[in-house]
């Protein structure tokens, strides 16, 4: 190894006991070489705090614009397919059209918002006691819980700007 | 899991934006290799582009043997090395062992000089002097901090012709810098 090769990997840290015991005598023998050494370790640390080039403030849009799609996405399929989803809006508006067109079982006097919401309320109660009870509580439960994924849904995408359930 | 390697996972998936955060980590660095061996702004923005369109492409056959960076820089390197050879011939040759002492012959102005009194600027400008694939290599040592086996991987040389050609090409630079200051250097150093 030359006395130029000692000096850069002094310089690097990458010196063996030997090799650093080779420079200490290599300068107290001949002084000038530290100047040698100087320039040398100057040059290291101003290579090592180099910055690097910066492309233009578009780089990264233009790689994006110019990549292929090769890589679809793998959650394409939806978690909820879309046909218990039209069932939902269904068995909801059912719900509601047999709330409001049930005949009327009872006549109240008074005003006619209290009279109408009467008329709903009794609808539901004769609706509600063709059926038995459990099923009902679970048809009542499926659906809010239907209804609550979906409009979390709705905030997700809104904010995250993907589907939780991809519906 | 790495944190380049989820990445990487995550686009291959499907999610651009993820291969979006790749690309502005490595952006700097990659524009950096294909810079020194160009030594042209447009055409290395060029090429920088296009290496990551390729790793975008071959993403999938990444193996993880290596460090993502060190792959995209051996793509970047060949990419860069390739727009080189296919530059006019009358163009600078990258086996011309004389061509990087050429520029080194121009007299400044006492004015330039004094502006350039930065040691920083001058390494730059010394680099800028070198041979595209020498700079290159000084810039995958210093600025990438690449290992010596590492940019033997990147440039296909050996790791005994790396050192040897690292060793000698600071000498190279050191040499550069004393001429281009005639010996002002030695002060500023």
């Amino acid at each position: 190894m030359n006395t130029q090769e000692l000096m850069w990997n002094y310089a690097e840290g990458k010196c063996s006991p030997a090799e650093m015991a080779a420079l200490e005598k290599l300068l107290s023998d001949d002084p000038t070489q530290q100047m040698e050494l100087d320039q040398i370790l100057r040059l290291q640390a101003e290579l090592l705090s180099l910055q690097p080039d910066a492309p233009s403030m578009r780089f990264t849009r233009n790689v994006l614009d110019a990549l292929p799609d090769i890589y679809p996405s793998e959650a394409t399929d939806p978690l909820i397919n879309p046909v218990w989803k039209k069932v939902f809006w269904l068995a909801l508006a059912a719900m509601i059209a047999a709330v409001v067109l049930w005949p009327r079982s009872s006549h109240s006097s008074g005003s006619r918002l209290s009279s109408a919401v009467d008329q709903a309320v009794g609808s539901l109660h004769q609706l509600t006691g063709l059926v038995p009870d459990t099923v009902m509580q679970y048809f009542v439960l499926t659906l809010l819980s239907a209804g609550l994924l979906m409009l979390m849904d709705k905030i997700f995408l809104r904010k995250r700007g993907t589907s939780l359930l991809m519906i | 899991m790495e944190p380049d390697n989820l990445l990487i996972k995550e686009t291959i998936q499907g999610n651009k934006a993820a291969f979006g955060t790749l690309v502005e980590q490595y952006q700097d660095y990659v524009f950096s290799v294909t810079m020194k061996v160009l030594k042209n702004r447009e055409e290395a923005e060029e090429a920088a582009q296009d290496s990551f369109v390729k790793a975008y492409r071959a993403l999938a056959s990444f193996e993880q043997r290596s460090k993502f960076g060190t792959w995209l820089y051996q793509i970047a390197w060949r990419t860069a090395i390739d727009r080189y050879r296919a530059r006019p011939k009358n163009r600078q040759s990258l086996d011309d062992d004389q061509s990087f002492l050429q520029v080194a012959d121009r007299e400044d102005t006492p004015d330039q000089q004094l502006q350039q009194q930065n040691m920083r600027s001058l390494i730059e400008q010394a680099l800028g002097q070198m041979k595209a694939q020498d700079a290159a290599l000084l810039t995958l040592y210093y600025l990438n901090e690449q290992s010596v086996k590492e940019i033997a991987d990147i440039t296909g040389l050996t790791e005994s012709n790396v050192k040897v050609k690292l060793f000698r090409l600071r000498e190279t630079l050191k040499n550069i810098l004393t001429k281009n200051l005639k010996g002002e250097v030695k002060s500023l150093l």
